[in-house]
């Protein structure tokens, strides 16, 4: 237990470094992510990681260590934005588009659907379509 | 040279300018003499670019340095293949390319439509010409690629100056995929273009039928295709050059051709049930616009440097040009789609939720909200900023989050769409159809996960791609079965003669198959692992089943750059299969020392074995290497491949049975001899 606690240690060490270093840009001007960036003599990318190591060394949470980049580099160094305030809006609106559209779509298909619906159907149609629909599965789609 | 190109710009616009005005006053003035000037005068809109374009491509090969554009983007030791594609390698360039593309797009359509569509062909010409006008106002006024390198000095006009050597290419574009990545690109952005001249012709003529959709089906097919093969080359380009282990980051220009893409797919599906149902008119139009628009904006967005500060914007060059032509575009077309909405109504009506009709709805909705999640991600620095007054970022994390939901419900449509019925399924067709690749899928989901795939959209991914193949080899098999039946051919025929009696449905298949490659190998990405390690010569490091050894390590100059190189033996479970020669190369050209990687790469349909060398220790004896495990990637450019096979299937007409052969000369025999009477 002795032996294997410090290499568990720094085996959760860099699991973190590897889990965390993705939230950020490396500040070089690359635009890449800081678990990405590795052009050659980057004056950034070791420095920050290295930063990196030293907080998850002090024992911080994540968040804690995020609003520590935050202060030191800037927002622009979080590679999402935070959800809360202004920046919710970001994590909201793609969401509530494609709710919004799928309600729309439903509307369109019923007000159709009920308008159909008011056109007299006579009483031996429905048994002409299902077996239309079963001539359809059997046919040879060449259209 | 030069001046041939200068004046043949100057010509250029003079002639494209003439050409819309002929067209517009011919057709109000009913004058087919103004209107043929119109189209010839298109035409010679085409033989100016080329004329331009020539001549760049003529300075590039020569070094002409006077020129500041070749002066920035070439260099006396840049091989011949790389010069000629410095002609876009820069702004000016991809612009003049772009503009280029067009006119070529613009000749083809004219000459093959001219005759068969009189009425709209004016109109198309002078959408297009008027499109054409925009690139060669730009290229005149705001980035002419033939503008003469100068020195400037305080309280004198420009000196005229010749450098010695130029600035070189950027080392990231010397490279095969950068060729050939661009003209793809462009190819699909240029080819929208013509679904919009065409809906816009239909709108001004009222010919809202499905002519402008049969005549641009091909035509969007092609520029389609372009813009998917340029989309993947870019990935392809980024994985080799790039050096960090993937092939899309979500960088606003890989953003910008998405957009685009996007809705061009969700186009090319709606427009299905126009022909089949006719309907969703309105909506067809709404999509041909915003492709077009997007595609323009996609050029605007990366050339106008506004995602990187909405200040950017107003000192680009061209950002005022883009946002001026992208309001008037935008502004007319969807003020002709609102007066003519009354010769939109659709012929039909939808019948159900659960119906053919209803799952390319939800389609089309599904790529719009991808889209829009992709420009309002890619927007939201730029509203954040311009709002609040931070700068921001949003990066892949925000990306991958938002889209991935999405991309997975959308892989899921694909298999549910072919299996319901047009008009309206029954519950025992949904039954029917459902049961078996349901059952199918949910037990390959079983054993995944048993198998050790936990990663949940991974996961959801591959259930989901294993749905969809089902459903289309079923298709492909109900098919062919019927047909085996009925005219005693084997299945192989069967499946052949199928497929080319009806090219576009079963090239759309094979499409569908192309993304469950694409998705199987974007899954495989969740479970990349990678390691880094520095090497001397003999030292070794593992991997997986892999171990990496050191052989070599050596340097090479060339007049374009110098390298450090590693020769690296590759043993998977002790057994050698590979050596790979990763390098570090330092290009000569410019002020500064360009640094870039060239990876190796072994790559299996299992996994990619990736590896950067990421330089020499400070003694020179070690190289630091980076090495990246990257599951089914190769499955990524499989897809590709068969996504371009897909998609040239449907584009063949189909094969005639020779009932309809008959049926159609006789047709055309009763139309002659009812003209010869007439006559």
């Amino acid at each position: 237990m002795l032996v294997t606690t410090p290499l568990a240690l720094a085996a959760d060490r860099s699991d973190r470094i590897r889990e965390l270093s993705p939230n950020f840009i490396c500040i070089c001007g690359c635009n890449q992510l800081l678990s990405a960036c590795n052009h050659f003599h980057c004056p950034s990318s070791g420095p920050m990681l290295a930063d990196l190591g030293n907080q998850i060394d002090q024992g911080k949470s994540d968040n804690a260590i995020m609003a520590y980049f935050v202060e030191k580099y800037g927002t622009t160094v979080l590679a999402a934005p935070p959800a809360s305030g202004f920046n919710l809006a970001a994590w909201i609106m793609p969401f509530a588009a494609l709710g919004i559209g799928a309600l729309m779509v439903l509307f369109f298909v019923r007000r159709f659907r009920s308008r159909w619906a008011g056109v007299p159907v006579d009483g031996d149609l429905t048994k002409y379509q299902q077996k239309v629909e079963e001539e359809l599965e059997k046919f040879t789609p060449e259209d | 040279m030069a001046q041939i190109g200068q004046f043949a710009l100057a010509l250029a616009w003079v002639v494209t300018a003439y050409s819309v005005v002929a067209s517009l006053l011919g057709i109000h003035l009913k004058h087919d003499k103004l209107i043929a000037s119109g189209r010839n005068a298109a035409l010679g809109t085409f033989a100016c670019i080329t004329t331009a374009i020539v001549c760049l491509g003529y300075l590039f090969a020569v070094s002409d340095f006077s020129i500041k554009y070749i002066a920035a983007h070439s260099n006396r030791d840049l091989p011949i293949y790389f010069k000629v594609s410095s002609i876009w390698g820069g702004q000016e360039g991809s612009l003049l390319f772009w503009g280029w593309l067009l006119t070529v797009y613009s000749a083809l359509v004219i000459i093959q439509n001219w005759r068969k569509h009189s009425a709209m062909m004016p109109y198309v010409t002078a959408v297009l010409m008027a499109t054409s006008l925009f690139f060669t106002t730009m290229h005149l006024f705001a980035v002419n690629p033939f503008n003469q390198t100068v020195i400037l000095q305080a309280q004198t006009s420009p000196i005229p100056f010749v450098p010695a050597d130029g600035s070189g290419l950027n080392p990231l574009l010397q490279d095969a995929y950068m060729v050939i990545h661009p003209p793809m690109l462009y190819l699909g952005f240029v080819g929208f273009a013509v679904p919009f001249a065409f809906a816009m012709a239909a709108m001004f003529t009222k010919q809202l039928g499905d002519t402008w959709i049969r005549t641009t089906r091909r035509w969007t097919m092609v520029a389609w295709m372009f813009l998917s093969v340029g989309i993947l080359l870019g990935g392809k380009w980024a994985y080799h050059e790039l050096g960090w282990g993937g092939f899309w980051g979500w960088d606003p220009v890989e953003n910008a051709s998405l957009m685009p893409w996007l809705i061009g797919t969700a186009f090319l599906h709606s427009v299905m049930v126009q022909e089949k149902k006719g309907m969703l008119k309105v909506w067809n139009m709404v999509l041909v616009i915003l492709t077009y628009i997007m595609s323009i904006f996609g050029t605007f967005l990366t050339r106008s440097g506004v995602v990187n500060s909405v200040h950017a914007f107003a000192q680009s060059p061209i950002g005022g040009y883009f946002a001026a032509f992208l309001i008037v575009a935008l502004s007319g077309a969807l003020y002709l789609l609102f007066d003519r909405l009354p010769y939109l109504k659709s012929e039909n009506q939808m019948e159900s939720v659960i119906s053919r009709e209803s799952s390319f709805m939800f389609n089309n909705l599904v790529l719009l909200a991808a889209c829009f999640a992709v420009f309002w991600g890619t927007m939201f620095p730029v509203i954040s900023e311009a709002v609040k007054g931070v700068k921001i970022t949003v990066s892949a994390p925000f990306f991958n989050k938002v889209n991935v939901p999405i991309a997975i419900f959308l892989m899921f449509l694909t298999g549910v769409g072919p299996l319901l019925a047009w008009r309206k399924a029954s519950t025992n067709s949904l039954k029917r159809n459902f049961l078996m690749p349901g059952v199918l899928a949910l037990a390959t989901g079983v054993v995944l996960y048993l198998r050790g795939v936990q990663h949940f959209y991974a996961w959801l991914s591959l259930v989901m791609s294993t749905f969809v193949t089902i459903t289309i080899v079923r298709e492909f098999y109900k098919g062919a079965r019927a047909r085996s039946v009925g005219t005693g051919e084997n299945f192989v025929e069967a499946v052949v003669n199928l497929t080319l009696r009806n090219t576009r449905r079963y090239g759309g298949y094979v499409v569908h198959f192309a993304f469950v490659l694409l998705f199987i190998g974007w899954s495989g990405q969740a479970f990349t692992t990678d390691g880094s390690s520095e090497l001397g010569i003999g030292d070794t490091m593992a991997i997986r089943e892999y171990t990496l050894r050191v052989d070599k390590l050596g340097t090479e100059d060339t007049p374009n750059y110098s390298s450090d190189k590693a020769t690296v033996g590759l043993f998977e479970y002790g057994k050698k299969v590979a050596n790979m020669f990763p390098e570090r190369r330092v290009y000569k050209a410019g002020q500064e020392p360009q640094p870039t990687s060239e990876v190796a790469i072994y790559s299996t349909a299992k996994n990619d074995v990736y590896v950067v060398f990421a330089g020499a220790t400070t003694d020179g004896k070690k190289a630091i290497l980076q090495v990246f495990y990257n599951p089914l990637t190769m499955w990524v450019w499989i897809g590709g491949v068969v996504l371009v096979v897909g998609t040239l299937i449907a584009l063949l007409p189909n094969k005639k049975t020779p009932a309809r052969k008959r049926q159609e000369s006789e047709s055309k025999e009763e139309q002659k001899e009812i003209e010869t009477k007439v006559s």
